[in-house]
C-alpha cells in the first residue's frame, strides 16, 4: 500500500507539474489549476489502476453534457472549461490505452 | 473512372452547379478583403508571378511565394484566352473546388473503408463540401490558398497512403501531380507544414497501429523519406526561393510579440466548444456576418448533432482495427488546431517563443484546422455507421432512414447561407465587385501611349491617393474594399499604388504621397520625387473613399496636380484623371548622378531628406563608410530627470512607509491587466519582473536603513538576476503602455538607492551592480549617457539624441516643422541644450519650415545632444474649471476645442478630476474626419472610459493622445458623463508635442562637382533583367530606381573584361545605387540573382518528374509482365 501511495504521489506530482506547464506555462487561472489537477488525477489513476479508465471516460462524457447546455446558454467560458477538461481526459485516456492500440491496432475492451 | 462512381460524380457536380448558380445569380464577381481580385485577370497574374521580383507592384518587391500561383494561373489564363470573362473564371474555380471537395472525400472514404461504404461515402462527400468550417473558414474567409488545400487534401491523402502501402511509383507520381495542381495552396506557407504534419501522422499510424515489427516500420519509413525527397525535388523551384528570401521578409513584417499576441487573441476565440463544431465564432457570433439567426438557441443546438455522431465515432471507433487510428488522429488534430486554448495549449507559446519560424502557425484554427473537416468527416461516417448498425436490428429500417435523412438535412441546414449564396461578405451586403469600365479605358490609353517606351525607357504609374497599407476602399457601383488592385487593372506599366508592410519602402512611398498635399513643398521637389521614383503617369482616383481614413481629399490633390507645369493636361476616364510627366522631365529607371548627398536616414523618413538636400541624389552607405552630409539621430528618446532632492524625498517615503510601494508602482502594476487583455505575454513578464525587482531593492534598502541589518547578499543577487533578465529580453516593451519617463523614473530611483547603499556599506558589489544598471539604462534608452545620479541637470524633461558623426567638422543643428502655423515657434528663439554633457544655449533662426539652432563642431564618433522636450502652450480655447452633470436622462458633457489643429499632430492631455456621482467618465477626441457606421456609432480615435469613484479625492491624469488623422482640420476634446452622474474637471491642458525632425547638416559640404556628361541606353528584358550601354566622363553613381535589395547585381563590361562594383548603396532612401569608379564606355547588366534559383529548381523538378515517370512506366510494365506470368 505504501508503495502504491508513493507511486501515486510521484506520478501525480510529475504529471500535475507537466500538465500545468503544458496547459498554462505556470501562469494559470484558478479553473486551469483545477483542470490540471483533474487531468493529472485521472491520468495517475489510469496508470496505476487501469480499471479506472472506464470511469474516467464516463467522466469525460459527464463533462461534455454541461458543455453543450452551457454553450447553448451562451456561457462560453464555462462551456469551454467543461469541454476542454473532457477532451483532456479523453486524450490522456488514449495515452493510457496506447500499449493496447500499438499491440492490436484497436482496443479490445475498456 | 469506374462506372460505379459515375452517379457520385453526377451528384456532386449537380450540387456544385446548383450552388454556383445560387452564388452568381446576381451576375457579379466577388472580391476584396486580403485577397483582392485573384481570378479577375489570370494572364496578368501569370505575367507578374513568373518572376520572383514583382516589378508590377512598384517600386518592386521580392515575392517568391507568388511562384505557387503559376500552375493555377497557367490553366486559368488558357480559359481566359478562350474567352472566359472574370465571372466565368471565378465561377469555374468555385465549381471545380466544390466538386473536388465532394468527390475527393467520397473517394477517400471508399479507399479507407471499402466499396461497401459507397452510400456513406456520398454522405461524407456532401458533409465535407458543406460544413461550418467550409462555410466560414474557407468560403467566407475567401483565402484562395485554403480553397486549393481543402480541395486537394483528400486526393493527396489517398495517393500518399497508396504509395506508403503498395509502394507503386505511379501513386507517388499522381500524389505529386495533385500537389502541383494544388500548389496555389502553398502560397500560405503554413500549409506546407500542415500537409506534412498530416502525412507524417497517417504514416506513423500505418506503422504503429498495430505494430508489425521493425521490418515494416523500416520499409514504411524509407518510402516516407523517398516520397518526401521527391516532393522536395519536384517543388524545389518555388521552395528554395521562398526559404531564401521569406524568413527575413517575414521577420520584418511580424515581430515575435505580435505573433504571440495574435496567437493568444485567436486562441481565445477558438475554444473547444467552437472547435468541435468547426465554427469560427468571430465571424458567426461576434461580427454576425451570417445574420442574427445564429444567436438563436435552437440554431446553436444543431451542430451538436454532428458533434455527437463524431463522438460516437471517436469513442466506439477505437474498438475496430480499421477505425481506431482515426480516433487518435482526430484528437491530435483537435489539440493542434485549438492553439493556446485549453487544454494543453502552452506548447504553442513555448514553441513560438523559442523558434520564430513556428510563427507561421500563429492562427492554428485556420492553418492546422483545415484538417478538421477531413478527420471530422471520417469520424462522422464511422459514427453514422455504428449508429445505423445499432438501430437497424432494433427499429424499422424505413423509420431509421427517415430519421437519418432528417438529421443529415438538419446538419446541412445549419449552413443555409451556403445554399442561399450569402457567404461572401456580410449576409446583407455581399462583396460584389464590378470594376468600372473607365479602368479598362484608362489602361488602354496608357498602354497605347507607353508602348514605344516599354523596353527602352520604362516608367511607372503613380496612383493617388497612395495607401500606406495594402488596402483601399473605392466607391464603385457595388463598392470595393480590400487589397489595392491597381497592379492588376493597369497592365501597361508597374503601379506604385500601395505599401508593402516593409518599413523602408513604405516610408519612402509615404514621403511621395505627402508631396502632393503639403503646401510647403514646391514644384521642384515634387518633380524631383517623381523623377526619383521613375514616375511616367499619375492616375488620380477620385473614386477612392478618403473620409475617415488616412487619405487627403482627392480634390486637393487634383488642384495641386493641375498646377504642375511639368505635367501634360489630364485625360479623364470616368472618375480617373491621368496626368503624364512631359518627355523632357521624365527620368529613366536607370540614371547617372555625381551630384549627391550622403545621408544617414532617420527611422521614419518623411519629406525632410528631400527638402533638405536641395535637389541632389540621396545616397546612403549601408556599410557606414561614407561621410554623411545629412545626419539624422541613430537614437532618440525622451525622459524626465528628477532632481536629487525630490528623489531623496521619494526614497525616504518608500523606505519608511512600506505600504507606499504599491501606490508608487501603481502605474505599472495597473498595466498588468492591459498587457493581459492585449495578450502581450512577453510585455507582461518583463513588467512583472520590473515590479518584483523594484520591490526587492526597496526591501533591501529597508533592511539596511530601517532595520539596520547587514546587506542581504542573496536578495541582492536575485535583484541583479532579475534586472539582467529584463535587459536581456526586449525591455522596450515596458514603454508600450507606460510612458518612457515613468519607467525611466523607476530605474532612476533604483540607481539612486544603489548608490546610497554602496556609500553606506562600502560595497564594491553594489557599486558594480549600480554601474551595470546604469550602462543598461543608457544602452536601452532610459537615461542620457551623461546622467549622474544625485546631480541636478539644467534640463528636466529632455529629448536625448545620439548622432554618429563620420568626420570632424562643423555641423548645423536643425529642427524641421510640417505645421506652418505652429503656435509656439517663439519658444525656439533661445534653447538650452546639453552637448556631450556640456550645457550650451542656442539661438534659433527660422527659415521657411526649418529652424537653425546654430553651429557646433563635432569630432568623429558618437555624440549626444540633449534638448528640452518641445511642447506648445495650452491649446484649449477656454480651459475653465467646470462641473459636468448628467441631468435626469440626459448625458452630461463638456467640449473643448483644440486650436491650431493640423492633420497628423500629436497631443498630450492633462487634467485633474473629482467624481461626485457615478463610477467614471469618458474622455473622447472628436475630429471632423470621424465617420459613423450604420448604427450611428462614431469612429472616435479616443473614446476611453476612466474609472473613478466618488470616494477618491482629486485624481491627476496625464497621457498622450494618438496622432490625429492626416486629413483632420479641427478637433475637440470631450468629457462625457452618464445620466445622473456628475464630476468636477480642473486644470485642463492640451499641448502639442514636437513631431518634426532634429538633424545635423554638415557645413561647407556643397563642393561644386564638375558637370557630368553621361548617357544611358536601356534594354528592359524582363522584371529581373536589365541591360544597356553607359557612357560617363567622370566617376559617378548609377542609380537604379527599383526597391533596394542586396540581390540586385550590377555587372559592368568594358573592353571585354567584366567587373562587379564593390559597394551597393541605398539611393533616394529606397532604391539601388552603385558607384562606377572610372570614366568610360560600358556595357552593363542588372540582374535579380535569386531568379536563377528558380531556373535551377525548374531543371531539378523536370528531371525528378522525368525519373519518376520513367520508373513508373518500367514498374507498370514489370507488373503487367509479372501478372502475365502468373496467369500462364
Amino acid at each position: 500500500m505504501k508503495k502504491i501511495i508513493i507511486l501515486f504521489v510521484t506520478i501525480f506530482v510529475i504529471s500535475f507539474t507537466a500538465l500545468l506547464f503544458l496547459n498554462t506555462g505556470f501562469n494559470a487561472n484558478s479553473w486551469e489549476y483545477l483542470q490540471s489537477f483533474i487531468l493529472a488525477l485521472t491520468f495517475t489513476c489510469n496508470l496505476i489502476w487501469p480499471r479506472t479508465r472506464r470511469i474516467t471516460l464516463f467522466l469525460a462524457v459527464v463533462f461534455i453534457l454541461p458543455m453543450i447546455v452551457l454553450f447553448t446558454l451562451k456561457r462560453i467560458d464555462m462551456a469551454n472549461a467543461f469541454g476542454s477538461t473532457a477532451i483532456g481526459i479523453v486524450s490522456l485516456s488514449m495515452v493510457s490505452y496506447l500499449p493496447q492500440l500499438v499491440k492490436k491496432g484497436y482496443i479490445e475492451k475498456l | 473512372m469506374k462506372k460505379k462512381n459515375l452517379p457520385a460524380i453526377f451528384l456532386f457536380s449537380t450540387v456544385a452547379i446548383l450552388l454556383i448558380f445560387s452564388w452568381f445569380r446576381s451576375g457579379f464577381i466577388y472580391g476584396g478583403g486580403d485577397v483582392g481580385l485573384q481570378t479577375y485577370n489570370p494572364l496578368r497574374i501569370l505575367e507578374i508571378a513568373r518572376y520572383i521580383w514583382w516589378e508590377a507592384t512598384a517600386p518592386g518587391t521580392p515575392t517568391p511565394q507568388g511562384l505557387t500561383a503559376i500552375p493555377f494561373n497557367l490553366i486559368f489564363s488558357s480559359l481566359q484566352l478562350l474567352g472566359f470573362n472574370p465571372l466565368m473564371l471565378q465561377a469555374s474555380l468555385f465549381f471545380l473546388t466544390l466538386l473536388s471537395m465532394g468527390f475527393g472525400m467520397y473517394l477517400l472514404i471508399l479507399f479507407l473503408f471499402g466499396k461497401d461504404y459507397r452510400k456513406y461515402a456520398i454522405l461524407g462527400g456532401l458533409f465535407y463540401m458543406i460544413n461550418p468550417y467550409m462555410m466560414i473558414s474557407v468560403w467566407h474567409r475567401f483565402v484562395h490558398s485554403t480553397f486549393f488545400i481543402s480541395a486537394g487534401l483528400p486526393f493527396l491523402i489517398i495517393f500518399w497512403l497508396k504509395w506508403i502501402r503498395n509502394n507503386n511509383p505511379l501513386s507517388l507520381l499522381l500524389f505529386l501531380l495533385i500537389n502541383l495542381i494544388s500548389l496555389y495552396g502553398f502560397g500560405t506557407m503554413a500549409y506546407i507544414l500542415t500537409l506534412w504534419l498530416f502525412l507524417f501522422l497517417i504514416t506513423i499510424a500505418e506503422i504503429i497501429f498495430p505494430w508489425s515489427g521493425f521490418k515494416k516500420a523500416k520499409k514504411v519509413g524509407i518510402f516516407f523519406c523517398i516520397g518526401f525527397l521527391l516532393w522536395f525535388l519536384t517543388n524545389i523551384w518555388w521552395f528554395l526561393p521562398i526559404f531564401q528570401i521569406a524568413p527575413s521578409f517575414l521577420a520584418e513584417q511580424h515581430s515575435n510579440e505580435q505573433t504571440l499576441a495574435t496567437l493568444y487573441t485567436l486562441g481565445q476565440q477558438t475554444v473547444l466548444p467552437y472547435l468541435l463544431q468547426m465554427v469560427n465564432p468571430f465571424y458567426l457570433f461576434s461580427q454576425l456576418d451570417f445574420g442574427t439567426g445564429y444567436l438563436n438557441v435552437f440554431v446553436r443546438i444543431i451542430p451538436w448533432f454532428f458533434v455527437a455522431i463524431i463522438f460516437v465515432g471517436l469513442t466506439r471507433g477505437i474498438y475496430s482495427a480499421t477505425w481506431a487510428k482515426w480516433s487518435v488522429i482526430y484528437l491530435l488534430v483537435v489539440i493542434l488546431s485549438k492553439g493556446v486554448a485549453s487544454p494543453l495549449g502552452y506548447f504553442y507559446v513555448f514553441g513560438m517563443k523559442h523558434f520564430f519560424p513556428l510563427g507561421v502557425l500563429r492562427n492554428p484554427f485556420e492553418k492546422i484546422g483545415v484538417l478538421l473537416p477531413i478527420v471530422s468527416t471520417i469520424l462522422l461516417i464511422i459514427g453514422t455507421k455504428i449508429i445505423f448498425d445499432f438501430f437497424k436490428t432494433r427499429i424499422n429500417t424505413r423509420l431509421l432512414k427517415a430519421a437519418s435523412a432528417v438529421t443529415f438535412f438538419l446538419i446541412l441546414a445549419f449552413c443555409w447561407p451556403v445554399f442561399a449564396g450569402q457567404i461572401f461578405g456580410r449576409f446583407n451586403k455581399p462583396v460584389f465587385v464590378e470594376v468600372p469600365k473607365s479602368y479598362e479605358d484608362a489602361n488602354l490609353w496608357i498602354k497605347a501611349d507607353y508602348s514605344k517606351d516599354v523596353y527602352t525607357n520604362p516608367g511607372k504609374i503613380l496612383h493617388l491617393p497612395l495607401t500606406k497599407g495594402e488596402s483601399i476602399t473605392y466607391n464603385w457601383e457595388n463598392g470595393y474594399s480590400g487589397l489595392e488592385p491597381s497592379a492588376l487593372l493597369f497592365t501597361a506599366a508597374p503601379s506604385i499604388s500601395h505599401g508593402f508592410n516593409l518599413k523602408q519602402v513604405d516610408n519612402s512611398l509615404r514621403a511621395l504621397y505627402l508631396a502632393f498635399h503639403n503646401p510647403l513643398v514646391g514644384q521642384d521637389t515634387i518633380l524631383r520625387m517623381l523623377q526619383d521614383f521613375n514616375v511616367r503617369y499619375i492616375v488620380l482616383h477620385k473614386d477612392a473613399t478618403w473620409e475617415g481614413g488616412e487619405f487627403f481629399e482627392p480634390q486637393q490633390s487634383e488642384s495641386i496636380l493641375n498646377n504642375l507645369a511639368f505635367l501634360e493636361a489630364p485625360k479623364r476616364f470616368g472618375e480617373l484623371l491621368i496626368y503624364k510627366v512631359s518627355d523632357s522631365y521624365f527620368k529613366s529607371r536607370i540614371s547617372i548622378s555625381n551630384n549627391f548627398d550622403f545621408i544617414n536616414p532617420p527611422e521614419e523618413p518623411s519629406l525632410w531628406p528631400y527638402l533638405l538636400s536641395e535637389n541632389r541624389t540621396l545616397i546612403t552607405d549601408l556599410n557606414k563608410k561614407a561621410s554623411d552630409t545629412l545626419i539624422f539621430p541613430k537614437e532618440s528618446f525622451t525622459y524626465s530627470e528628477a532632481s536629487p532632492s525630490s528623489t531623496l524625498f521619494l526614497i525616504n517615503q518608500l523606505i519608511f512607509s512600506p505600504n507606499y510601494d504599491d501606490l508608487w508602482l501603481n502605474p505599472i502594476i495597473g498595466l498588468k491587466k492591459v498587457y493581459r487583455i492585449n495578450h502581450e505575454i512577453i510585455g507582461e513578464e518583463i513588467n512583472d519582473k520590473l515590479i518584483s525587482a523594484t520591490k526587492k531593492i526597496l526591501k533591501i534598502s529597508r533592511s539596511i536603513f530601517s532595520e539596520n541589518k547587514q546587506l542581504p547578499i542573496s536578495d541582492l543577487k536575485d535583484y541583479e538576476n532579475e534586472m539582467k533578465q529584463i535587459f536581456d529580453s526586449n525591455s522596450a516593451v515596458l514603454a508600450y503602455y507606460a510612458q518612457n519617463k515613468t519607467i525611466s523614473n523607476i530605474f532612476q530611483v533604483q540607481l539612486y538607492i544603489l548608490r546610497v547603499i554602496a556609500n553606506k556599506q562600502s560595497s564594491d558589489a553594489v557599486v558594480k551592480i549600480g554601474d551595470d544598471l546604469k550602462k543598461s539604462l543608457i544602452d536601452h534608452q532610459f537615461i542620457s549617457s551623461y546622467y549622474k545620479e544625485g546631480q541636478s541637470s539644467p534640463l528636466f524633461d529632455k529629448t536625448v539624441l545620439k548622432f554618429e558623426i563620420p568626420i570632424d567638422s562643423s555641423y548645423e543643428l536643425l529642427l524641421t516643422f510640417l505645421n506652418a502655423q505652429d503656435p509656439y515657434l517663439e519658444k525656439y528663439k533661445q534653447i538650452t541644450s546639453i552637448i556631450d554633457g556640456q550645457t550650451r544655449i542656442f539661438t534659433g533662426t527660422k527659415k521657411d519650415y526649418i529652424i537653425s539652432l546654430g553651429e557646433v563642431f563635432l569630432t568623429e564618433g558618437t555624440h549626444e545632444i540633449n534638448l528640452p522636450v518641445l511642447i506648445s502652450d495650452n491649446l484649449v480655447s477656454n480651459p475653465t474649471d467646470t462641473r459636468i452633470e448628467g441631468v435626469q436622462s440626459q448625458i452630461g458633457y463638456l467640449e473643448n476645442k483644440i486650436d491650431y489643429v493640423a492633420g497628423g499632430d500629436t497631443y498630450q492631455i492633462s487634467f485633474i478630476a473629482k467624481l461626485e456621482k457615478g463610477n467614471g467618465f469618458y474622455i473622447q477626441l472628436l475630429q471632423d474626419t470621424d465617420t459613423y457606421n450604420e448604427e450611428g456609432q462614431a469612429s472616435y480615435q479616443v473614446n476611453q472610459f476612466i474609472n473613478q469613484t466618488p470616494q477618491q479625492d482629486w485624481v491627476e491624469y496625464n497621457f498622450p493622445l494618438p496622432a490625429l488623422r492626416a486629413t483632420t482640420k479641427s478637433a475637440v476634446v470631450r468629457f462625457l458623463l452618464e445620466p445622473q452622474n456628475s464630476a468636477l474637471i480642473k486644470n485642463l491642458k492640451v499641448v502639442r508635442l514636437f513631431d518634426g525632425e532634429i538633424l545635423l547638416r554638415k557645413i561647407d559640404n556643397f563642393q561644386k562637382t564638375a558637370s557630368l556628361s553621361a548617357t544611358v541606353s536601356i534594354n528592359h528584358k524582363s522584371p529581373v533583367s536589365f541591360s544597356g550601354q553607359l557612357h560617363i566622363d567622370q566617376p559617378a553613381f548609377l542609380v537604379f530606381s527599383e526597391s533596394y535589395h542586396p540581390s540586385w547585381k550590377l555587372t559592368l563590361s568594358k573592353d571585354g573584361s567584366h567587373h562587379l562594383p564593390s559597394a551597393h548603396y541605398l539611393a533616394n532612401l529606397y532604391a539601388n545605387a552603385y558607384f562606377v569608379e572610372e570614366a568610360g564606355d560600358y556595357n552593363f547588366k542588372l540582374e535579380f540573382e535569386p531568379q536563377k534559383i528558380v531556373e535551377f529548381g525548374l531543371i531539378v523538378a523536370i528531371i525528378s518528374y522525368g525519373v519518376l515517370i520513367g520508373y513508373s512506366l518500367v514498374n507498370a510494365f514489370k507488373r503487367k509482365t509479372f501478372k502475365g506470368y502468373e496467369k500462364n
